[in-house]
């Protein structure tokens, strides 16, 4: 940070390192842990006819060692080339603040989709419970207004939060804007087009 | 005419076994899964089958395709769905009775098997003007140099095309394509000499692009009535398919019965689109299957399957 | 030669009517709406071509579903959004000394200047006379190039080389296209590697999918592009507020309104520059990885160093628009010809443009779409043709129905835009994020497509912070499969060799090539930041 001009020898880029070493650490997993368990033809194969020929982990294998070598190389260059102090202040950094960022921000995306994802079951309890039926969401995904309930309260609730967050606060207009954005939404993919549905629609 | 009678008939042969029932409906919308792409062949037929059935019926349906290995990867899925009527599979036959031989988590009992609705003309084809009339013709170009390359889309038609070549005691290189369309793409092409064709190749074969050098089902086909089967040939290998619809394990029979009823009302009906597409694509026209005489025909497929492949282990 | 007639003129008929002869005002329209759209987005700083077509792509499939007759609306729309955010980016530029989108940078060097002078609208003129003609010169240059160098590559390349080849271009994107070209691989390697969970050919069932059944055919393929390239860009730029946590208000200045005329005396004078720009433009387009950014810088460069008054260049003088105009304008054009010969796209638009054609209908591009067949009607079966060099002309149509509407309605729209209010960043990015999982959710049908987007969206951010590009990282994934097949292909024909690569002179010359930049590359980056 001292933003001195000067050329001098410095301790490698630990993000340079660090960089190639996940990477590398990575490679050295899918090879030995997850294509052993998860792919199940070989490296290479005999055909009906008695032909060799490339399995089904034959490329992922050629792939995933060609990471290990240029990740490799990576941290020996970064370890065996030393870099120039100034050049610390040109190098991109993940910082603390963009790892919370991105936690603090796919929490609220998830918490979004739970909300689309239980509202319409959770309404069609509270409703079957009033009326005394025994429907299910499962049965109700193509009906109005239960088909909307999830999709409508979790993606205005999702949007309008990161909305919040951004501006700080939360404007009418914002508001507006959102439930235009689900309106809109709703219209083409719902009304406008038949055989495709709103989430969670799908998955019940 | 010709339609109706054959399916009245064969809707004779499965659906009397089930009792009458008091007529199932879906609480819901039902989902279609169609095994394969978007855009080919067995899509189409899923959807213009949709869409009759909700004409017919009165029911949502909502189809969706989920491609991949033969109709594998929607089975899997399938597999774990809610066994109520409303989440039924589109695919083929050796979906199940092949795919699952090797798979530890598919099983040939994960599934109710509700009806068929065509069936293929799957025939082993050549270009005209190779000159080849028959098996034999190919036989002879093969022993005498000719190098062949027989266009294939999956495992067992490729497990097939082997065995073919065993028997007969000639080399043949497998090519390997995508859908039943890729193998007249490569004939035409050039890019092979011989390959399996399973229904798409009406229209060649009647333009006199194309020549029928066997049958691979039972009996001959419909394009080629005098010629010969495979089995005719001394080759034993069957490798006709037909199109089904199957639900999660545990249906209820009224639903499964209800389901496969329908669907033989669509199909029944020369007029309707799906009528007429399985007519063109896949004749003489619908073939309907359905409930536990389909089950019982697939468990015998499967054990056909595990000897072919047995034979070919050794 | 009659036989490429007839397929340029199938070409040509299939934009404007429907298979039983009746005029389709469809691709036309869908031409038109994409360029007023691309327009309107270049010309709203943030947001870029590339962005616009990611987000357009599920919703057009949705729409028009995936039969062959869909391709061509499709199609249609995305290159009107390619062709016309490259002259938007100008508008901002020009008006408000902030550049639409990031090649347009250099714009505002003479464009701010000659609207402080009171010649804005003339500075627009003067952009979007540049800007389409450099356009078009770089179609035309596709247009004749792209089929030789096709025609010339199937003749020359088999299966080895054309695998060498990939390799060579995706190495040459991480070394133009990042700060870093062994991080550049290294992703781009990585890319592949998660293209290939999913189905096999050889019938084992699924790989690597941690036995997720719905991933049994392989990441979707939309749901993972959006989530690297918009998901991120989202993130990123949601960052950047939450920590500003300010309303921006765009400043805007009165500016003086002088002399307007754009005339025929005006174009003498700039054609020359124009020309210029166009061909530096067009030969950087053509080679993949290298962005219309540098395409600028280098017209900009050679349009001072030729002129007689260098000194005033970045005073407001019409040359200096028009010679950044041309140049970034004549990339997206030559951007085609790696696609169009390769196979290889060498931007993020090729990327949209390829994911259409693979989506939609069955057709690919790539060099064996350049095969003249011989036509042939067949009752009953349809029509015998190489159904993908008719849509390759079809989509040369549509770039000059593009350029037509660019040339004709493009400038009147584009002077319109300065007065358009915007809607802020705040409220456009997450309505985005809905919008984009709304519709991957919708065209694959599960909200395994939403986990994807909000997977590859991490990994696109952590990419962006790190400052390696994610060009190499979407590139590889879309060209895993096809190098895979090639791999095993060349492998299976020379009989089980496992040096096959190196066997053949021209993919051991690729593959030395792909090594010498990478190396290269890496010590000049060092150098550059030593």
């Amino acid at each position: 940070m001292g933003g001195k001009a000067q050329k001098t020898e410095a301790a490698p880029d630990p993000w340079d390192i660090g960089f190639g070493a996940v990477l590398f650490v990575f490679a050295l997993l899918a090879l030995f842990v997850w294509f052993p368990n998860d792919i199940r033809g070989g490296f290479v194969e005999v055909d009906h006819a008695g032909k060799p020929e490339p399995g089904d982990a034959f490329f992922p294998v050629l792939l995933t060692s060609a990471i290990l070598v240029l990740s490799a190389s990576h941290v020996l260059k970064s370890l065996l080339l030393r870099r120039h102090s100034d050049e610390a202040r040109t190098t991109a950094r993940l910082t603390r603040d963009d790892l919370i960022f991105l936690v603090l921000f796919n929490l609220l995306v998830c918490a979004g989709l739970a909300a689309m994802y239980w509202l319409g079951p959770l309404v069609t309890a509270v409703a079957g419970f009033v009326s005394a039926s025994d429907l299910t969401y499962r049965q109700l995904v193509d009906t109005v207004p239960y088909k909307y309930v999830g999709y409508g309260i979790g993606g205005f609730l999702m949007t309008a939060t990161l909305i919040a967050w951004a501006e700080a606060g939360l404007r009418w207009q914002a508001i507006l804007a959102v439930m235009g954005v689900i309106a809109a939404s709703i219209i083409v993919f719902d009304v406008l087009l038949i055989n495709v549905q709103l989430p969670p629609n799908a998955d019940y | 005419m010709m339609i109706r009678l054959f399916v009245a008939m064969v809707m004779a042969l499965g659906l009397s076994l089930s009792p009458a029932n008091a007529e199932w409906e879906p609480k819901g919308p039902i989902k279609l899964w169609i095994g394969f792409g978007a855009g080919g062949g067995t899509d189409t037929q899923g959807r213009a089958l949709a869409e009759e059935l909700e004409k017919l019926k009165g029911w949502r349906i909502i189809p969706d395709n989920k491609a991949g290995g033969g109709g594998a990867v929607m089975a899997a899925q399938l597999k774990d769905a809610p066994a109520d009527g409303q989440t039924i599979g589109f695919a083929i036959n050796t979906t199940f009775d092949f795919a699952t031989i090797k798979n530890e988590n598919l099983s040939i009992d994960d599934f109710t098997y509700i009806t068929t609705t065509a069936g293929s003309q799957m025939a082993v084809l050549a270009r005209s003007d190779s000159g080849w009339k028959s098996l034999e013709d190919m036989v002879k170009a093969a022993k005498s140099g000719t190098k062949i390359v027989w266009a294939n889309w999956g495992d067992q038609v490729q497990a097939g095309a082997e065995i073919v070549a065993r028997h007969f005691g000639i080399k043949i290189n497998p090519l390997r394509g995508k859908g039943g369309k890729s193998g007249m793409n490569a004939l035409v092409a050039r890019d092979a000499n011989v390959a399996w064709g399973g229904g798409v190749q009406r229209g060649l074969v009647a333009a006199g692009e194309l020549v029928i050098l066997a049958s691979a089902e039972d009996k001959p086909l419909v394009q080629a009535p005098k010629g010969k089967t495979l089995k005719d040939y001394g080759v034993d290998l069957s490798l006709g398919f037909q199109f089904l619809l199957a639900g999660p394990k545990d249906m209820p029979k009224e639903a499964r019965d209800a389901i496969a009823k329908a669907i033989a009302e669509v199909l029944s009906n020369p007029e309707s689109k799906t009528a007429k597409f399985v007519a063109k694509q896949y004749p003489p026209g619908p073939v309907v299957i359905a409930g536990d005489a389909l089950t019982a025909r697939l468990k015998k497929n499967y054990e056909a399957n595990q000897e072919l492949l047995k034979a070919l282990s050794n | 030669m009659e036989l490429a007639l007839e397929y340029i003129a199938r070409g040509v008929l299939e934009v404007f009517f429907t298979a039983d002869g009746q005029f389709d005002w469809l691709p036309i329209a869908m031409v038109f709406g994409g360029l007023l759209l691309g327009i309107a987005i270049g010309a709203t700083p943030g947001l870029n071509g590339p962005f616009a077509m990611a987000l357009s792509l599920p919703v057009l499939i949705s729409v028009f579903g995936h039969s062959d007759e869909a391709l061509l609306p499709i199609l249609g729309f995305l290159i009107g959004i390619m062709k016309g955010a490259t002259i938007g980016g100008a508008v901002p530029a020009i008006l408000f000394n902030t550049p639409g989108t990031p090649d347009a940078f250099l714009t505002t060097l003479d464009g701010y200047p000659m609207a402080k002078k009171g010649l804005g609208i003339k500075a627009l003129k003067v952009a979007h006379f540049s800007s389409a003609s450099g356009d078009t010169f770089s179609d035309m240059v596709l247009f004749i190039s792209a089929p030789v160098l096709a025609v010339m590559i199937e003749r020359v390349l088999d299966l080895p080389e054309k695998s060498a080849l990939i390799i060579l271009s995706l190495s040459f994107m991480a070394a133009v296209a990042g700060k870093s070209p062994t991080k550049g691989m290294i992703v781009g390697l990585l890319g592949m590697l998660l293209a290939l969970i999913g189905s096999t050919l050889s019938g084992n069932g699924p790989r690597m999918t941690f036995g997720i059944a719905a991933l049994g055919n392989g990441l979707p393929l939309t749901s993972a592009i959006l989530g690297v390239l918009v998901l991120s860009e989202v993130l990123v730029g949601l960052e950047e507020m939450t920590r500003a946590r300010r309303k921006k208000i765009a400043t805007l200045v009165r500016l003086p309104r002088g002399d307007t005329h754009f005339g025929l005396r005006d174009i003498r004078q700039l054609l020359p520059t124009i020309f210029r720009s166009a061909a530096i433009g067009t030969a950087v387009g053509a080679l993949p990885g290298i962005g219309t950014t540098l395409a600028a810088t280098l017209g900009y460069d050679a349009a001072r160093r030729v002129s007689k008054h260098p000194e005033k260049f970045g005073t407001g003088i019409p040359e200096g628009v028009a010679a950044t105009e041309a140049a970034n304008s004549s990339v997206s054009g030559a951007n085609l010809i790696p696609v169009m010969s390769l196979g290889i796209p060498g931007n993020f638009a090729a990327v949209f443009l390829i994911l259409a054609v693979e989506s939609v209908g069955d057709f690919t591009l790539g060099p064996s779409v350049f095969r003249f067949d011989e036509i042939k009607e067949i009752e009953g079966f349809g029509t015998i043709i190489n159904k993908d060099l008719v849509v390759a002309f079809s989509i040369f149509t549509l770039m000059v129905l593009a350029n037509l509407f660019n040339w004709t309605a493009g400038g009147w729209f584009m002077r319109t835009l300065g007065v358009l209010s915007r809607v802020p960043k705040s409220i456009m990015l997450p309505s985005v994020l809905l919008i984009t999982l709304t519709a991957v959710y919708a065209q694959d049908g599960g909200f395994i497509a939403i986990w994807v987007v909000i997977i590859f969206g991490a990994i696109g951010f952590v990419l962006r912070k790190l400052e390696v590009s994610i060009l190499p990282f979407v590139i590889g994934f879309l060209l895993a499969p096809r190098l895979e097949e090639l791999i095993r292909g060349g492998y299976s024909a020379s009989g089980g060799d496992p040096f096959f690569l190196l066997k053949s002179p021209i993919a051991l010359l690729f593959l030395g090539l792909s090594i010498f930049i990478l190396v290269f590359a890496g010590r000049r980056a060092a150098a550059i930041r030593a």
